[in-house]
């Protein structure tokens, strides 16, 4: 099987928003409630000797999803021949009815759940639609910096050179998330002091 | 294809629309290496503005007190009567003079400008009106600019920085605020290839974050007594361009005798700056050097810098440091002076065409409020009696929210059009709602490509055109000719005679790029064929120091060379015993000036909050998220902070574009800095002075 994986420059991302609010609009996702690609910020070091970095999470469509494993009535599956990991909402008891097993297991709380009466889980599908067409999911279309790409797994390892973890992502043991980076080459407060 | 247009930026855009209706916002493709012109989140964003609950829908009129917000739904016919009543009355009373247009960035469309557009076009035609001069954005650096350099077109392209050897970054924060779709790329590529990139600015911005070697946080206002220092480091060492000073520069004796303390009796030090700037002497000493002999070396300043109190002063400096290396004119270099206002096209595209204003009266814009408060009794050359707004949130965008109010509740007449109940529209007598760019035709010129901008979908609930409702109140006003063509027929004739020679694929296509050989390096044929291409001063040459300025003779305030003069509400002000801190009011990612302030997917992306260094904090007991009170004479807000070491101590820094939102005592809710700014404007070029503002911050 292929497994699709998302790539993300660390040291390209601006923290522009592009790729999370082009998601919100591609997938109609309602303001303050669900997150299906979020930009987190990371602050570190103390004045004058700061440094800050972004991390873009969506779905990492693991090989070894945890939510999929913890679902009760399995309702999340991964798919044949790419991997992507899907939701069956028609199966999903419910964030009311259910203890979203699935938002406890994940390492990335990638799992959302609206504000409507025991809402469904949702999370990034990999824009299928799009995928199906041969196109790449929105966020990757939209950023400004090319700090984004998707596809085959292999083909972005043989693309970029990647790392399996970067800064501020959680402890990727035991999924194996389809996500691989660029980190960024220093992640010391001071080498944004007087250091030349 | 569209773009947005209400900003410089310019990105491409692409509306997906099913039955009507915009289903998606898209963006160009761009290829591996080249991200073409992919929008920002504020266009990403659009559907939430154009599908806004909050659009206006139908005329209003006012049904309580100004500012109330009460209003009751009105005809067409009722309020274009009431409004060409009232212009008819007040050039009756009070001639033409009593009636004011302001209009802003809300369109900057080459047909419905909301500023230079139909409104004063029919204004124009109606005998005329108090006009405005200076600006609330550039006013430092066009001025400086155009002393200097005869010109503002003076800035290299952004494609431009991977031919530098050193970037010097001066307020400026293009991670945030675009400034031109290729920016932001154009600068990684750069840093990707290694270049050394410093970043002076009070916040270690995102700008900083993601392309900055060196953050250097100096206080707000310091820059000129910085960049002072850093030219006497230059010459004390002999690492100017000499060659360069002799052959293309004016009055480089005259400055230096002002560096070496001829003049005052203060050299012109990195210790003597070190103490104002609040950053160590030797930093500044290596920075001179780093920037001198690192050839080229490119210093790009933003805005933020010259919206101080004597704001064309460090953008005159600026200017000196690149004449004073040689980096004018030269590739990989840059001029540092203004850098917004050029455009590639070899034959202009045309726009509305708006005539002569026939009073030739006019009144500082930044002053605005208080021209109307104070009329010519106070000296001004007018007395406005009924103010037209167009696509400017003015109440909310200029400096000192109150008193802006009282000039708001003087007045006898006031008409806004809006798409949005703005903060501004909740004072007017008349409210008319405007269609957005989607609903219309225009055409929008960037740098490198104009765009043609289709009606996309059909108009909004009740809404018509800036130019619909002009051309419905010329009828009214009996103006002969003001409008006689379709929207179709004005942007076909815009086109006539310009680059754009085929106006149906322009349409078709949507996007029209100018020929351009190669990057754009501002007074290279100055440099390099000087004998044919002076510069456009008097004297043919960079002006460091200005005959035209010294004869002025206001000498404390426009020298005629660069000077550091210490802006009123330094931190060596006395006011500062009760207001010690230093507020900046930057733009934000989350919205372009006030528009988009209303969107929650950009209200999501991050909270607006006062930022405030733990140093601060602590003093006063403020934990970060807690609600506090900023204030100083002119007003109060509430505002969360956000505690964090990305600011430097003594400085709270606060988004522009929030919407006000005050409380039964008056006080902002909404997070508008502009409650606490002040209303006054640069001596020569009428620029805003928001950034020169002391401030207290405390507990509930």
């Amino acid at each position: 099987m292929t497994q699709i994986a998302f790539y993300f420059d660390q040291e390209r991302c601006i923290g522009c928003h592009a790729c999370s609010v082009a998601c919100k609009d591609k997938n109609d996702l309602p303001p303050f409630e669900v997150y299906w690609r979020q930009v987190h910020l990371m602050e570190r070091g103390k004045y004058p000797h700061v440094r800050a970095l972004r991390l873009s999470l969506s779905c990492n469509h693991c090989a070894q999803p945890a939510c999929a494993a913890a679902c009760p009535v399995g309702a999340i599956s991964k798919r044949e021949g790419d991997g992507i990991v899907l939701v069956d909402r028609d199966l999903c008891l419910g964030g009311d009815v259910c203890e979203r097993y699935c938002l406890q297991a994940c390492p990335y709380d990638i799992p959302q759940y609206g504000k409507e009466p025991n809402p469904r889980m949702q999370k990034c599908d990999f824009c299928l639609d799009r995928w199906g067409r041969g196109d790449k999911p929105v966020c990757v279309e939209s950023c400004p910096m090319l700090a984004l790409d998707a596809g085959p797994l292999e083909e972005l390892e043989r693309r970029y050179e990647t790392t399996q973890t970067t800064e501020g992502m959680p402890d990727t043991a035991g999924t194996c998330p389809s996500l691989r980076f660029r980190q960024p080459k220093s992640w010391s407060p001071a080498a944004s002091g007087r250091q030349k | 294809m569209t773009t947005c247009s209400h900003c410089s930026g310019l990105c491409l855009l692409k509306a997906h629309v099913r039955d009507g209706v915009i289903v998606r916002i898209g963006t160009t493709e761009g290829t591996m290496g080249a991200p073409g012109l992919r929008g920002c989140a504020r266009g990403r964003a659009l559907r939430q503005r154009i599908y806004a609950p909050d659009r206006l829908r139908f005329p209003l009129k006012r049904d309580g007190e100004r500012g109330e917000g009460r209003f009751k739904q009105i005809s067409w016919n009722e309020a274009l009567d009431t409004i060409v009543r009232e212009l008819i009355r007040v050039k009756g009373q009070h001639g033409p003079t009593g009636l004011f247009y302001v209009g802003g960035g809300g369109s900057n469309g080459r047909l419905h400008a909301t500023l230079e557009g139909p409104a004063e076009r029919l204004l124009n035609m109606f005998g005329g009106c108090t006009g405005r001069r200076g600006q609330m954005s550039w006013g430092g650096v066009t001025a400086a600019s155009l002393y200097s350099y005869g010109t503002t077109d003076a800035g290299n392209d952004s494609e431009d920085l991977i031919n530098s050897r050193f970037i010097l970054l001066w307020s400026f924060n293009p991670a945030e605020t675009v400034s031109g779709p290729y920016t932001r790329f154009n600068l990684t590529l750069a840093r990707e290839r290694g270049i050394r990139i410093v970043l002076v600015d009070p916040r270690y911005t995102d700008t900083a974050a993601a392309y900055a070697d060196e953050w250097i946080p100096l206080r707000p206002g310091s820059d000129g007594a910085f960049l002072a220092a850093v030219a006497y480091v230059i010459l004390s060492e002999g690492l100017q361009d000499q060659p360069f000073l002799d052959r293309y520069v004016q009055g480089f004796e005259v400055f230096r005798d002002y560096l070496q303390g001829r003049e005052d009796g203060r050299p012109k030090t990195p210790e003597w700056a070190s103490p104002i700037c609040g950053v160590p002497a030797e930093q500044i000493a290596s920075l001179a050097r780093e920037y001198a002999t690192a050839k080229p070396a490119a210093l790009v300043p933003g805005g933020g810098y010259q919206r101080t109190a004597i704001g064309e002063q460090p953008s005159r400096l600026c200017i000196a440091l690149a004449t004073l290396t040689g980096n004018v004119g030269r590739p990989g270099g840059n001029a540092a002076g203004h850098y917004m206002t050029k455009s590639y096209a070899r034959h202009p595209i045309g726009k509305l065409p708006i005539g002569d204003n026939p009073t030739g009266i006019t009144i500082a814009i930044n002053k605005w409020a208080d021209a109307v408060l104070e009329g010519t009794a106070g000296g001004y050359e007018s007395d406005i009696k009924l103010l037209y707004v167009g696509g400017r949130n003015l109440l909310n965008q200029f400096g000192n929210v109150g008193k802006s109010i009282q000039a708001m509740r003087k007045l006898e007449f006031i008409v806004v059009q809006e798409q949005f109940m703005t903060p501004t529209a909740r004072y007017a007598d008349i409210v008319l709602p405007v269609t957005t760019w989607l609903e219309r035709n225009d055409i929008m010129v960037g740098r490198q490509y104009a765009v043609y901008s289709p009606r996309i979908i059909e108009p909004m609930y009740q809404c018509k055109s800036d130019l619909q409702i002009c051309t419905e109140l010329a009828e009214r006003l009996c103006i002969e000719g003001y409008n006689d063509r379709t929207e179709e027929e004005w942007l076909r004739g815009f086109c006539e005679g310009s680059d754009i020679e085929d106006f149906q694929r322009f349409q078709r296509e949507g996007v029209f790029y100018f020929e351009k050989p190669e990057p754009y390096v501002a007074f290279r044929n100055q440099i390099e064929d000087p004998v044919h291409h002076p510069f456009e001063t008097p004297s043919g040459k960079i002006e460091l120091y200005s005959p035209r300025l010294a004869e002025l003779n206001q000498p404390e305030t426009i020298p005629p060379i660069p000077k550091y003069i210490r802006p009123w509400e330094s931190p060596e002000d006395p006011l500062s015993d009760r207001f010690p801190l230093q507020l900046i009011t930057p733009h934000c990612k989350k919205s372009t000036h006030s528009t988009h302030a209303n969107v929650p997917w950009l209200q999501e992306m991050e909270s607006h909050r006062l930022w405030i260094n733990p140093a601060d904090s602590a003093s006063r007991g403020i934990a970060d998220g807690e609600l506090v009170r900023v204030f100083n004479l002119r007003g109060e807000l509430y505002i969360p902070a956000r505690v964090t070491e990305r600011i430097r101590p003594g400085v709270v820094s606060l988004d522009e574009g929030s919407w006000y939102q005050p409380n039964d005592r008056g006080i902002d809710l909404g997070g508008c800095p502009n409650v606490l700014t002040r209303d006054e404007d640069t001596p020569l070029g009428d620029g805003a002075t928001v950034h020169s503002c002391l401030v207290q911050v405390g507990k509930i």
